[in-house]
């Protein structure tokens, strides 16, 4: 039996987070595809509070949300570490993690849900903050410098994602020309074999968005 | 000249937790109020992405964002550890704060606005407050055993800013009956002597929030 199981599921980029540092470092595991329209007993026993994945079980202990995980992980196994030593570049390292997903990801996700009219805003919010991540990356190969880190996973969001549902919604936010840095980026970090290997398939990433997008209030 | 400087404002309960864990761990530090009306120079200078308090200032670099300060005093300062050795008890630890950073003071300011937004802010307070009596205190006097952790901090507005918040929205939904740990919590966390010394007062604090709302 595997020390290590992972319940994700395919297209989740959380999920994804995890699978990318366990296999950064080198840790075997179980991974368990889970059916979020038909979630397993299993998860709702272990994550009670946000029946949600990833779910990390390690030697029967279960630990819920990514960002909790990815700390554990790094500190459980030492191989390849994901957070950088030095207090302060780790705070760095947390501060942009959270602006990834508090402010990045809830801004790019209001485009989508907005209404025709108050759909500009939202798009000139996203850019906003999407050049702010451009300007914290400046001539750096990653975030993480000449090797992916914390926020290099994190933002997998933006790595990938973000393409998927541009091309899903036929909405562009980023672009070579309106974020050369961010875009020179994104070729390098899918590129990156770690990341390779944990990304959905593409066109199966965007069947599956497509649908959202065809409802009659999205119009691009 | 300090080290360690801390810009915040009194009524935030954000720039409080950075003082408890300061305190708690005995670091000298300068403190300096900002008024948010008007931000100084140095709170645009050292946090630039959001313009906002607490910012911690440490041999000239600065770290925005509580939960990230917090985790940098921790690091950077051992003594009097606020967070568990074990990466499991840590996990849960980040995990209980986390859940009080989605769910905490954002949704109860909520209870200052009306009709359906109001509604669901209560629900979903309800909702968190039975969650932690339930599920993260336990039979431990703070979360994460006998003395204050980084959680009991993150979670410190309940202990004065809750009340404050549901007395002038007209609001009752923290009852000590139903919810006899985490009220057992409050009274113990508010009798630690670094937190007792250091609370807004509850009237200044209701001149505050009515003004603001």
């Amino acid at each position: 039996m595997a020390e290590v199981k992972l319940l994700g599921a395919w297209g989740s980029p959380f999920s994804r987070r995890v699978e990318m540092a366990l296999k950064l470092k080198g840790v075997e595991y179980e991974y368990i595809e889970e059916d979020l329209a038909d979630k397993s007993p299993l998860l709702l026993k272990c994550n009670p509070i946000h029946k949600k994945v990833p779910v990390l079980l390690h030697n029967g202990k279960t630990i819920a949300e990514s960002l909790v995980i990815l700390e554990y992980i790094d500190e459980t196994w030492k191989t390849n570490p994901i957070f950088p030593e030095d207090p302060y570049d780790k705070a760095m390292a947390r501060f942009w993690a959270k602006f990834l997903d508090d402010t990045c990801m809830p801004a790019i996700w209001k485009i989508m849900w907005s209404k025709e009219n108050q759909r500009e805003k939202a798009i000139e919010e996203a850019i906003q903050h999407l050049k702010t991540l451009e300007n914290e990356l400046k001539d750096k190969k990653f975030f993480g410098g000449e090797t992916i880190g914390l926020v290099d996973i994190v933002a997998n969001f933006i790595g990938f994602w973000l393409g998927a549902v541009q091309e899903a919604s036929g909405m562009e936010l980023v672009n070579k020309e309106n974020f050369p840095v961010l875009c020179r980026w994104i070729d390098e970090y899918v590129n990156c074999s770690v990341v390779k290997q944990n990304l959905p398939p593409r066109d199966e990433l965007i069947a599956f968005l497509q649908p959202r997008f065809s409802a009659s209030s999205w119009k691009y | 000249m300090a080290e360690v400087k801390l810009l915040g404002t009194w009524p935030s309960p954000f720039s409080y937790r950075v003082i408890w864990a300061l305190k708690l761990k005995g670091i000298p530090y300068e403190y300096f109020e900002e008024d948010l009306s008007n931000k100084s120079p140095l709170l645009l200078q050292c946090n630039p992405v959001h313009k906002k308090i607490p910012v911690l200032i440490h041999g000239g670099k600065s770290i925005c964002e509580s939960i990230v300060i917090l985790e940098y005093l921790e690091e950077t300062w051992p003594q009097n550890p606020l967070m568990p050795d074990d990466p499991y008890e840590r996990a849960l630890a980040r995990f209980w704060v986390k859940f009080v950073e989605e769910k905490g003071v954002a949704v109860w300011v909520k209870f200052f606005s009306s009709g359906e937004e109001k509604e669901k802010a209560m629900k979903d307070s309800l909702e968190m407050l039975k969650t932690i009596e339930e599920h993260a205190l336990g039979k431990k006097k703070f979360f994460c055993g006998d003395k204050i952790s980084l959680v009991d901090i993150a979670y410190g507005w309940m202990a004065r800013w809750m009340e404050v918040i549901e007395e002038l929205a007209g609001v009752k939904l923290f009852e000590p009956q139903k919810f006899p740990r985490l009220h057992a919590w409050m009274k113990d966390f508010k009798d630690e002597p670094m937190i007792k010394e250091n609370l807004p007062g509850h009237d200044e604090m209701l001149v505050y929030f009515k003004n603001k709302h």
